[in-house]
C-alpha cells in the first residue's frame, strides 16, 4: 500500500492559484524531492501533506486514510522546518521528547527515545542546552532528532539546508542520505537546490507554477527529460537550449549549421521553431566538429567550463575535461546527434 | 550620538543647571511625604518645611488602623492582583489568535478592540455604572476587577498581538505537528515565549489599576481602594498632614518598590508602545 | 483539452476548522469584556442622552432636549472653556518634553539619571501628586514660602479663579512629561546615528544637526505625542481635580470629564450626564480620526 497518495490536489490563495491540481503516489521507504525555482508551489505542496495549509480541492491519503480534513498530529508525519523551529525555551532534551510529551508518553520511556535518537545523530553531550547555545550544524540535528523520536510515517523536509554554509551543506546532505537508509522510512523533501534533489532522490518531482512538470528517478530526468524546462532545470551546469529551425522532417539548422537527427521519431515540418538542447558536458565525444572562439574560462583544475557562441545569440557553454583552454583560443567542439534534445515551439520533447 | 565638542559642552553643562532643578522637584514627593509622615502634628505645625525633629511611627499606625487602609490596602491587592491576572490571560489569549491563527474576520476583531480605546471610562459613565448594577457587581472586587480588565485590555491586547506576530509562524507549525492542540500551543509555546512582553504588561498594568480612583470610586463604593482611601484621607483631615504624609507613603510604596526594582521594563514598554503606535 | 471542468472548491474558508473554533475561543473573554462595558455601553449611553432620566427614573424620551440644555447650562460653558484654554497650552506639553529628551540625547550631562528620575512623577497615582500639591500650594504651602524666601508676595494658588486652572495643568504637566519624554527619548534611539554622525562630519554644529537632521526626522513622535497627550489631558485627569480642587473655586477648574461624574452622580442626573459623555465621546472620536489619518500617511511615506 502507497504510503501517501495526492489526488488532484489543488490550492488557491483567494483568487491565485498556486497548487493546480497534482497527482502523486509515494510508496512505502521511498526518498522523494520536491524541486522547482522559488514560488513553484512546492513548500506549499509539503505544506499541504504536513496539514498546514488547507487543501482547496482534492484528497491526500496517507497510509490508507483519507487526511485531507485531519490536523497535523493525526497524520503520523513529521516535518523539519528552514529556520529549525526549535522552542528556545527549552533544553534540546526537551525539544526532542515535546511530541512524546504531549503523547503522554511516560518519562522513562521518553528519555530512552531522546536518548537513542540523540545517539543516532551524535548528539548526546547537547541534551542540556538550549537551543541559542547550539551552532546552525547542531540545531539542524536537533530539528532532526525531533522528527527521529516521533517514529513518524512520512518525514518532511522544508529546506532544511539552506540555513547552513556550504561545507556543512554537504556533510549534513550525505547524512541524511544515511539516515533514510537506517531507518527505511518515507521521506519528502523540498529544495531549490538541483543537485540536493540529484544526490538524495529516490525520485524527483520537478514543480513549475503549481504543475508537475516531471517526475523520474534522478537519471531518467538527466537522460531522458519530458520538457525543457525539467532540461534546463537539471544538470549542473544547465543544459544549452538553442533557436534553431527545422529544415526537413528529420533536419535542422543551428546558425549556420546543418544537423541531421536519424534517430527522430516524430516528424518535423519544414519552417517548425525549434529548440535544441545539449548538455556542456556532451560536446567533446563524436559527432558533427565545429570550431568556437573561447570567450570565457571557468577552470574548476579537474575540468573547465568554457563560454563561447556558435553565432549571434548562439551562447554556449562546453566542459573541456583534459584541456586547459585560454581566452581567445579556438577549440573544436563535437554535436553528437545520438545527445541531442529537441523541443517544440510549447518546450515539449520530441522524441 | 553626537558627540559635543567645547563650546557646545560648556553650553550643555550650563543647560543641566535648570535640569538639576527639575530632577529636584521631580524627587520632592519623596522627601514631602516621608519627612512629614514621621513627624508629629505638633512638629508639623510649629516646622512645616524643616527636617523631622520629633521622629514618630504614630501616623503610620493610625493610617493603617484608624483610617482603615489596611483594608482598603488588602483591597487593592486583591484587585490589582486579580486585575492583572485576568489581564495577561486574556490578552495573551487574545493576542496569540490574533497574531497567528487564521479566522475570518480577524481584522476586524482587532480594529474593534483597539477602537474601544475612543471609548474611556468617562464616556460611558453612566451606562457602565448601570451595566455594573444591572450585574450585580456593585460594590464587589470581581465587578472591579473586570472593570479593569476591560478598560485597560485593548492596549495589552495590542502590545501582545504585536508581539506574537513577531515570533516566527513555524514554532506554532513545529508544534502543531508536534501534537499539541492550540490551547497546548498556547501553553507550552506562547505563553513561555511571550515572557518578557507578559512582565512589561504585568508591570505597566500594575501601575494603571494600583493607581486608579475614578473606576474604583464608581464600582467599589463602599469597599474603597487605596487610592479612594487616600483621597478620603486628605478631604476628612486637611489639617493632619503627617497623617495624610503616612496615607501617602503606604499608597505609593508598592510602586515606587515596582519603579525601583523594573525601571527598565516599564521603558521599554512605554518605548515599545510608542515606536509601534 | 478543452473540456477541463472548473476544479470543485470544497473548503473556501480561512483556517482549519480548528483555527477557526479556538480563535473565537481564545477571542471570547477579550470581545466578552470590551462588548460589555465599552461598546453596548457606548451605544446604551446614546439612547440614555436622549432621556431625562434621572437618579430614580427610567426617564421619558426628550429628543435632543439635554443638548440643548447644554447650550445654556453655564457649567458646561465652563467645561468647555477650560478644554479650549487647556488645548491652546498643548504645544507647551509637547515642546517641554521634546526639548529635555533631546538634549538629554545630545549627551547634556546628568542625562541618564535625569531620564530614570524624570519619570517617577508619572508612575505615581494623581491622587497622590494631587495630595501632595494640595498641601504643597496651600496660601500657607511650600511654594508661597519659597516664593516668600526669595521676596515676592504669596499667591492663593488653588483658592483664586485665576491661577487655579493654570495650577492644575502645571501639576498635570509635570506629573506626565516624563511619560512623553521617554516616548521621545525612544523615537531619538531609533534615529541612524550614522546620519548624525555624517551630518558633524559635514561641519554641522550640534544646534545644526538638532535643527537639520533630528528634528525633521523626529515629526511622526512629535505627532504621536501630540496625539496621545491631548487624549490624555481630556480623559486621565480626573484624579487630580479630584483631590486637587474638586473643579473649583467655582468652576474654574471643572473639565468635561469632572462635569459628566458630577451630573451623574452629584446631581442625580444620569440622563444629561450621558449627553455630556457624548460631547466628550465626539472630541475623542475627532482625536482618534486625526490620529488615524497621520497613522496612515506616515505609513503610506
Amino acid at each position: 500500500m502507497a504510503d501517501l497518495i495526492l489526488n488532484d490536489v489543488r490550492k488557491s490563495f483567494g483568487s491565485t492559484d498556486v497548487i493546480r491540481g497534482v497527482d502523486l503516489t509515494i510508496e512505502p521507504g521511498e526518498f522523494v524531492v520536491f524541486v522547482g525555482p522559488s514560488g513553484c508551489g512546492k513548500s506549499t505542496l509539503l505544506r499541504m501533506i504536513a496539514g498546514l495549509e488547507e487543501v482547496t480541492s482534492g484528497t491526500v491519503t496517507i497510509a490508507g486514510t483519507d487526511v485531507t480534513e485531519a490536523e497535523p498530529y493525526d497524520r503520523g508525519i513529521a516535518m523539519v522546518f528552514q529556520s529549525y523551529a526549535l522552542y528556545p525555551h527549552m533544553t534540546v532534551a526537551e525539544n526532542m521528547g515535546f511530541a512524546l510529551r504531549l503523547a503522554r508518553v511516560p518519562v522513562p520511556e521518553r528519555r530512552r527515545a531522546v536518548e537513542e535518537a540523540a545517539r543516532i545523530l551524535q548528539i548526546e553531550p547537547l541534551l542540556d542546552r538550549k537551543p541559542a547555545q547550539l551552532s546552525g550544524g547542531q540545531r539542524q540535528r536537533v530539528a532532526i532528532g525531533r522528527a527521529i523520536v516521533r517514529k513518524p510515517r512520512v518525514f518532511l523536509f522544508d529546506e532544511p539546508l539552506s540555513n547552513l554554509d556550504a561545507e556543512l551543506r554537504v556533510q549534513t546532505r550525505i547524512e541524511i542520505a544515511r539516515l533514510h537508509a537506517a531507518l527505511g522510512a518515507t521521506m519528502i523533501y523540498v529544495t531549490h537546490d538541483q543537485t540536493e534533489a540529484m544526490t538524495l532522490a529516490d525520485r524527483i518531482v520537478v514543480l513549475r507554477g503549481g504543475v508537475v512538470e516531471q517526475v523520474g528517478r534522478p537519471t531518467d530526468l538527466y537522460d531522458d527529460p519530458d520538457n525543457a524546462f525539467v532540461a534546463g532545470f537539471i544538470g549542473s551546469p544547465r543544459m544549452n537550449l538553442l533557436p534553431a529551425r527545422a529544415t526537413g522532417p528529420q533536419s535542422l539548422r543551428l546558425g549556420t549549421l546543418d544537423l541531421t537527427l536519424p534517430q527522430l521519431e516524430s516528424r518535423l515540418t519544414a519552417g517548425q521553431a525549434l529548440t535544441l538542447g545539449v548538455r556542456p558536458e556532451h560536446l567533446q565525444d563524436a559527432g558533427q566538429r565545429i570550431e568556437m572562439t573561447v570567450d570565457v574560462v571557468e577552470q574548476l583544475g579537474s575540468t573547465a567550463f568554457v563560454h563561447g557562441a556558435l553565432g549571434p545569440d548562439l551562447p554556449l557553454v562546453v566542459e573541456a575535461r583534459g584541456s586547459r583552454p585560454a581566452m581567445g583560443d579556438r577549440i573544436t567542439i563535437a554535436l553528437d546527434p545520438a545527445r541531442l534534445y529537441l523541443f517544440d515551439n510549447d518546450g515539449q520533447r520530441l522524441r | 550620538m553626537a558627540n559635543p565638542r567645547g563650546r557646545e559642552r560648556r553650553i550643555l553643562r550650563l543647560l543641566s543647571v535648570p535640569m538639576a532643578l527639575l530632577a529636584l522637584s521631580c524627587v520632592y514627593p519623596v522627601y514631602f511625604a516621608v519627612n512629614n509622615a514621621l513627624k508629629t502634628n505638633r512638629n508639623y505645625i510649629m516646622d512645616r518645611f524643616g527636617l523631622v525633629t520629633d521622629l514618630t511611627f504614630d501616623n503610620f499606625v493610625q493610617a493603617w488602623t484608624r483610617s482603615n487602609l489596611d483594608t482598603y490596602f488588602v483591597n487593592s491587592v486583591l484587585v490589582t492582583g486579580g486585575a492583572v491576572l485576568l489581564l495577561l490571560l486574556v490578552s495573551s489569549l487574545a493576542g496569540f489568535a490574533l497574531a497567528l491563527l487564521r479566522f475570518p474576520a480577524r481584522r476586524l476583531v482587532f480594529v474593534v478592540i483597539l477602537a474601544s480605546l475612543m471609548i474611556p471610562v468617562q464616556v460611558v459613565l453612566v451606562p457602565f455604572y448601570q451595566t455594573i448594577i444591572g450585574l450585580g457587581l456593585l460594590n464587589t472586587r470581581i465587578g472591579l476587577i473586570l472593570s479593569y480588565t476591560a478598560f485597560f485590555l485593548p492596549f495589552s491586547v495590542y502590545l501582545m498581538t504585536a508581539f506574537y506576530a513577531g515570533l516566527p509562524r513555524e514554532l506554532m507549525e513545529a508544534a502543531r505537528i508536534d501534537g499539541a492542540r492550540l490551547l497546548q500551543v498556547w501553553w507550552f509555546v506562547m505563553l513561555p515565549m511571550g515572557r518578557p512582553a507578559l512582565i512589561t504588561l504585568g508591570i505597566l498594568n500594575t501601575l494603571y489599576c494600583w493607581n486608579d480612583v475614578l473606576i474604583s470610586l464608581l464600582v467599589l463604593q463602599d469597599k474603597r481602594t487605596m487610592m479612594v482611601g487616600i483621597a478620603a484621607l486628605r478631604g476628612e483631615y486637611t489639617t493632619n498632614v503627617p497623617l495624610l504624609a503616612a496615607g501617602i507613603v503606604l499608597a505609593a510604596a508598592p510602586i515606587v518598590v515596582l519603579y525601583l526594582v523594573f525601571q527598565r521594563q516599564i521603558v521599554a514598554g512605554i518605548a515599545t508602545g510608542a515606536v509601534k503606535g | 483539452m478543452t473540456t477541463t471542468a472548473q476544479p470543485q472548491r470544497r473548503r473556501r474558508r480561512t483556517g482549519s476548522r480548528a483555527e477557526r473554533r479556538f480563535a473565537l475561543l481564545f477571542l471570547l473573554p477579550a470581545v466578552a469584556l470590551v462588548l460589555t462595558f465599552r461598546i453596548v455601553p457606548l451605544l446604551w449611553g446614546f439612547g440614555l442622552s436622549l432621556t431625562d432620566a434621572t437618579g430614580l427614573q427610567q426617564g421619558q424620551f426628550i429628543g435632543l432636549g439635554n443638548y440643548a440644555e447644554m447650550a445654556g447650562d453655564p457649567n458646561f460653558r465652563a467645561a468647555m472653556r477650560n478644554t479650549v484654554i487647556l488645548l491652546l497650552t498643548l504645544p507647551v506639553w509637547v515642546l517641554l518634553p521634546m526639548i529635555l529628551a533631546s538634549l538629554i540625547h545630545l549627551g547634556v550631562p546628568g542625562g541618564r539619571l535625569y531620564r530614570s528620575v524624570y519619570f517617577f512623577p508619572a508612575v505615581l497615582s494623581s491622587v497622590i501628586v494631587g495630595s501632595i500639591f494640595n498641601v504643597v500650594l496651600r496660601y500657607d504651602g511650600a511654594l508661597n514660602a519659597l516664593l516668600g524666601f526669595a521676596g515676592l508676595p504669596a499667591i492663593d494658588w488653588l483658592g483664586s479663579g485665576s491661577t487655579a486652572l493654570l495650577s492644575l495643568l502645571t501639576v498635570q504637566l509635570w506629573a506626565t512629561f516624563g511619560m512623553s519624554l521617554l516616548i521621545f527619548l525612544a523615537g531619538l534611539s531609533t534615529l541612524s546615528s550614522e546620519m548624525i554622525e555624517a551630518a558633524r562630519l559635514d561641519g554641522a554644529r550640534l544646534w545644526q544637526v538638532w535643527g537639520y537632521v533630528i528634528l525633521p526626522a523626529m515629526r511622526p513622535i512629535i505627532e504621536f505625542v501630540a496625539v496621545v497627550t491631548t487624549i490624555g489631558v481630556l480623559t486621565n485627569m480626573f484624579g487630580l481635580i479630584y483631590v486637587l480642587t474638586a473643579g473649583g473655586p467655582g468652576t474654574a477648574t471643572t473639565l468635561p470629564e469632572f462635569l459628566i461624574w458630577l451630573e451623574q452622580g452629584q446631581m442625580g442626573r444620569p440622563g444629561y450626564a450621558a449627553a455630556l459623555s457624548m460631547v466628550l465621546f465626539a472630541l475623542m472620536a475627532g482625536i482618534a480620526w486625526i490620529q488615524i489619518r497621520i497613522m496612515s500617511r506616515n505609513a503610506g511615506l
